[in-house]
């Protein structure tokens, strides 16, 4: 089967600092990959670089959407990824704020959007019928990731596990096939966790891959199968994720010592 | 047409209302489209003080026009054409720029105006300017009329622009650049949208201003009106609608109404509530925010009446409804839902 993304190569410098160096991982469709590894060991980048914010320096990243179309996406500027079939959450959740969770979500449909600007704007019936699809659209995504009750809530009110679940709300709405996920896990609580991690099964059952970048331990075990470990912008471990736990790089990574900790 | 009007005004407390609002109207209308254009480019997090420069383009362009013989609906249109123009080139000239660059060089072009103006004396008259008193005559109903049916359509256009895509999109960018081009904006489309809707209110409120007092001239287009108009969209709540509006008839009206010698005093009193009423009601006297607020305290308080739990985030991604799903990535999603949980398909 042919991988929805097959990452080869990448990397990045900033001002001669290596932040990423010569990662490579594929992602099969519907699987979940974790992306682990400590605080500045390079997630963030890698996910902007799927995502199209940064250009990488050498390497490449090649998609395969389910009509079996294949993208290079260091050519790709954001927008066209999008439109591709990959969104992503933000690990500072980049919410709008001052909205209901409703409209934070539609944000999401724009990548989908069947009319022009000017339509809507000024409201010709195909531009209503094109919003009206967009609602529907992101009360059903709010339903899927357990929201479905806070519609008209402010965003700003929810607590900060609510607010994750309407970052990857936003992004389920633009239909994506792969998902990549920035730090879901930080800030949640145990319980929080765990339905973050079955909701992540539920969407790689329906034929989502998700790529979940995040230094919980607990959430990449509770989720992924595969997962690659990071350290300093290289990738230390592969496998699954207790190997990579117990892996000496990624326990020196993580705690400075060969002792492992829950995390 | 003209008998109704002429039956309606004929009853006493429409002429009373007439002398009251009537010569007040082409001016306050002028400043909310010239308030309504400051907010247009504002969704995108830019503060513009292009349109009383775009807009003096366009008041110069329509007084041309009406004294070539033109017409005022064509001066009308003519203005508004080469305001979006105008807007869009702007647009292209500093839509690389960061946000405050933006408005700093649109805060140069409202200051370039006034001696540009006084030195094409061919074109813009110096600083007597264009009169057109001799081909619209002032103080009748033309002037209001026109006026306000342009401000009616505005603010249609306004209500309905702020459920669109572009609404959405403008709101994403105003948030973080970023965060837009995470969702598949194009942030620089969105700019030159902007700029171009803007430019096309900021004529047509510049022609609007050249009709509310007879004459285009440098004293028709001062900066201080540019800083009234955003000062007037910010305060009436630029996140809503209808804020531009509200604003223009707290700023305008009373000075409007009581006639020019009361400028000076309406002036330092609106710099005061500018400053009081942003620093207590930052996000403007009209908040989409405050309604949903309000919403859920009656939700909360609806809730201790009848004695109900209170809300827990539904858990329907654990087996919950399927009801409305229509596309098929939906349908995925609901049905992996159901297989996990168990739940009827």
């Amino acid at each position: 089967m042919t991988p929805r993304l097959q990452v080869t190569g990448i990397g990045k410098s900033f001002a001669g600092v290596k932040a990423l160096d010569a990662i490579t991982f594929d992602i099969a469709p519907g699987a979940a990959l974790g992306v682990l590894g400590p605080n500045g060991c390079g997630r963030t980048v890698l996910l902007d670089i799927l995502s199209g914010l940064l250009p990488p320096d050498h390497g490449n990243a090649r998609f395969t959407d389910e009509a079996g179309t294949s993208s290079t996406l260091a050519e790709l500027p954001p927008q066209d990824i999008v439109e591709l079939g990959i969104a992503r959450t933000w690990q500072d959740l980049r919410l709008i704020g001052g909205i209901a969770v409703l409209d934070e979500v539609v944000l999401g449909a724009y990548s989908r959007r069947r009319t022009g600007m000017f339509s809507a704007a000024l409201g010709l019936p195909a531009g209503k019928r094109d919003m009206a699809r967009a609602y529907d659209r992101a009360r059903q995504m709010l339903t899927v990731v357990g929201l479905g009750g806070r519609a008209s809530s402010l965003a700003d009110r929810l607590s900060r596990g609510e607010q994750m679940r309407v970052g990857i709300a936003r992004a389920l709405t633009a239909e994506p096939e792969l998902l990549l996920l920035d730090a879901p896990a930080a800030g949640l609580a145990d319980p929080e966790r765990a339905d973050l991690a079955e909701l992540v099964g539920v969407l790689c059952e329906a034929g989502i891959s998700v790529l979940v970048a995040d230094r919980s331990m607990k959430l990449i075990a509770q989720c992924c199968a595969q997962a690659i470990a990071l350290d300093a912008g290289q990738i230390v471990a592969t496998g699954s994720p207790t190997d990579c736990f117990a892996a000496p790089a990624v326990q020196h990574a993580y705690f400075g010592t060969g002792q492992h900790a829950a995390c | 047409m003209q008998g109704l009007l002429v039956d309606l005004f004929d009853q006493s407390w429409a002429t009373a209302a007439w002398d009251i609002l009537g010569p007040a109207m082409p001016m306050l209308a002028s400043i909310a489209v010239l308030a309504f254009a400051a907010r247009i480019v504002w969704a995108c997090g830019i503060i513009s003080f292009a349109p009383i420069a775009i807009g003096a383009i366009g008041g110069y362009f329509a007084a041309n026009l009406l004294v070539a013989g033109y017409g005022l609906a064509l001066a009308l249109l003519g203005a508004a054409a080469i305001g979006g123009w105008l807007g869009l080139l702007t647009a292209m000239l500093l839509g690389h720029l960061p946000a405050h660059a933006q408005s700093i060089a649109t805060l140069a072009m409202a200051a370039a105006i006034a001696p540009l103006s006084r030195s094409l004396p061919g074109i813009t008259g110096g600083s007597d300017g264009i009169t057109i008193a001799a081909i619209i005559p002032m103080g009748g109903y033309l002037p209001a009329l026109v006026s306000l049916a342009v401000l009616g359509a505005v603010v249609v256009a306004g209500a309905t622009l702020d459920n669109s895509w572009f609404s959405i999109a403008a709101r994403a960018m105003r948030r973080d650049p970023a965060l837009a081009a995470g969702m598949g904006i194009q942030p620089r489309a969105i700019h030159t949208a902007s700029f171009a809707l803007s430019g096309l209110l900021s004529g047509l409120a510049g022609a609007m201003l050249v009709l509310s007092g007879g004459v285009a001239s440098p004293a028709t287009f001062p900066i201080s009106l540019g800083f009234l108009a955003l000062a007037a969209a910010l305060v009436g709540g630029a996140f809503h609608w209808g804020g531009p509006l509200l604003g223009s008839l707290i700023f305008a009206l009373p000075s409007a109404l009581l006639g020019p010698g009361t400028h000076a005093i309406f002036d330092s009193a609106n710099a005061v509530a500018v400053i009081v009423l942003l620093i207590f009601l930052p996000r403007g006297l009209l908040d989409p925010r405050d309604s949903l607020r309000r919403d859920a305290h009656e939700r909360r308080h609806r809730r201790r009446v009848i004695n109900l739990p209170p809300p827990a985030p539904d858990d329907s991604h654990r087996g919950g409804s399927s009801r409305g799903l229509q596309s098929g990535h939906a349908s995925r999603l609901t049905a992996a839902i159901k297989r996990r949980t168990g739940g009827a398909p």
